[in-house]
């Protein structure tokens, strides 16, 4: 799942909403997509990438928006905008974090974007540690 | 006759060519030139800027192109010069563009130092292979499955609106989401998988095990010298072989010769016949599944559990209490 610059958090069942706000499944629209063979950008050994950026889909992240470090729904999370949802086809190595106020299942090779100094650099989701502070300001507990 | 300079080139100008068919280029010292050269700023003693470069271009409709660069060094890794002047070329040529779009990628046979993703990034420059922030070996067929991977999606997102590829670092992200679960495929392959696909050998999880064959009946138990497993309708089979799961269209040719298996029932594990778990399981559908690590088990809408093991068959009536609803 992706917006140029989005974690990944494990995706097996993301927390998706439609343009209208109501909860989906992620398994009833990839298979909606499938219907529309140019959304399916890859379908092979590795899993399965779905182009759903003209949808308004948005997932809820559990965390504050990546740039501006906004939440923007009354639960206080972002609703990130889904541009593609990616499936793999095998088990992929997920560990917990907690970060912020949020405990999260998170892929081992997930990107965070964590402040160092004066800049910002990425980090496997595997080497967050304890102390450290995403560039949107929430810090990684354990 | 094309000649190639290396081997990566010449393989993965034929994926440009399988995905993009005659839109797919090859040049050797080709002299890139801008598209418009009636700008005051391009003007210089010796002309407008260009370039000569080894290019690969891959042409999509409708004016989308993507210049390909190929570096194939022995015993050291791309660095950022190489990634600086890729960057400059499709700066130029889509600064002084008359309606072609360009996109740029490197593919690397030995991989980028550390320093090439900021510059890869910040110019929009697609790499392959990705770079994960962590040692990782990737050989060359791999990156190869990378780009036909990528070129055959770049052919169908384009047809989406587009805009937010052509900013960075929205292509290199692309590309990145596109080639960065290769890692996990090739770690498990090494770890050998526990979940495979019949038909075609690929790796599987247990959600897709589940996604797959939760609902259909088993037509048949099967049991051969190396495996145990199902037939089931729709034309799927389910086989234990070994620590592994192998589930999907059924290739009618299970590991071994037909053999019948060790069968046990109840939590007391006495034996019983093979006919008898025949009996018992054939013709019930599949509706639930865990794995053990161990082994194996389906529930069944009899409500009878049906464990699988190396060789070995275990069937449990899941009736409370245990003691008076014994097989």
């Amino acid at each position: 799942m992706s917006e140029g610059y989005s974690t990944s958090v494990a995706t097996e069942k993301p927390i998706l909403y439609n343009a209208k706000h109501e909860r989906i499944d992620v398994d009833e629209l990839i298979d909606t997509c499938k219907k529309d063979p140019n959304r399916i950008l890859a379908d092979d050994e590795i899993g399965t990438v779905v182009y759903v950026g003209d949808l308004g889909i948005s997932r809820l992240s559990g965390l504050a928006h990546p740039k501006t470090g906004e939440f923007q729904n009354s639960n206080g999370h972002w609703e990130q905008k889904v541009i593609e949802i990616t499936r793999v086809r095998f088990p992929a190595k997920t560990i917990r974090r907690q970060i912020g106020s949020v405990v999260m299942s998170i892929t081992s090779d997930s990107v965070f974007l964590v402040r160092d100094g004066k800049y910002i650099r990425k980090v496997r989701g595997e080497d967050l540690a304890n102390g450290m502070v995403l560039a949107t300001g929430e810090k990684i507990f354990w | 006759m094309v000649t190639f300079k290396n081997k990566l080139e010449e393989t993965v100008f034929q994926v440009a060519k399988d995905v993009c068919g005659q839109r797919a280029e090859l040049e050797h010292n080709k002299v890139l030139e801008i598209e418009t050269t009636n700008k005051i700023e391009t003007a210089g003693f010796s002309g407008p800027p260009k370039k000569e470069i080894d290019i690969i271009t891959a042409g999509y409709a409708p004016n989308v192109k993507l210049l390909i660069s190929c570096k194939q060094y022995s015993g050291s890794k791309a660095e950022p010069s190489d990634i600086q002047e890729w960057s400059a070329v499709v700066k130029i040529m889509n600064k002084y563009s008359a309606g072609t779009i360009f996109l740029g990628l490197v593919i690397s046979a030995s991989g980028f130092t550390s320093g090439c993703e900021s510059w890869a990034t910040s110019s929009n420059l697609a790499l392959i292979p990705p770079l994960k922030g962590k040692q990782t070996s990737c050989e060359v067929p791999t990156s190869l499955q990378m780009i036909r991977r990528v070129l055959n999606a770049l052919t169908k997102r384009l047809t989406f609106p587009h805009d937010d590829l052509l900013v960075a670092p929205g292509f290199y992200n692309f590309v990145y989401n596109l080639t960065k679960d290769f890692e996990g495929r090739d770690v498990q392959k090494s770890d050998d998988a526990r979940y495979v696909l019949i038909e075609t050998g690929w790796l599987s999880s247990f959600g897709e095990l589940v996604k797959t064959l939760i609902g259909k009946k088993i037509t048949c138990v099967i049991g051969t010298t190396e495996c145990v497993g199902l037939k089931l309708t729709d034309n799927f089979a389910f086989r234990v072989v070994e620590n592994q799961i192998q589930f999907g269209t059924d290739d009618n040719t299970p590991p071994g010769k037909n053999s019948e298996p060790l069968c046990m029932k109840n939590l007391s594990n006495e034996k019983c016949s093979f006919s008898f778990v025949k009996n018992l399981v054939e013709g019930q559908s599949l509706t639930s599944a865990a794995d053990f690590g161990t082994h194996f088990e389906f529930g069944l809408a009899n409500e009878i559990n049906l464990g699988f093991y190396r060789n070995m068959l275990h069937v449990v009536r899941t009736h409370n209490p245990i003691d008076q609803n014994l097989l």
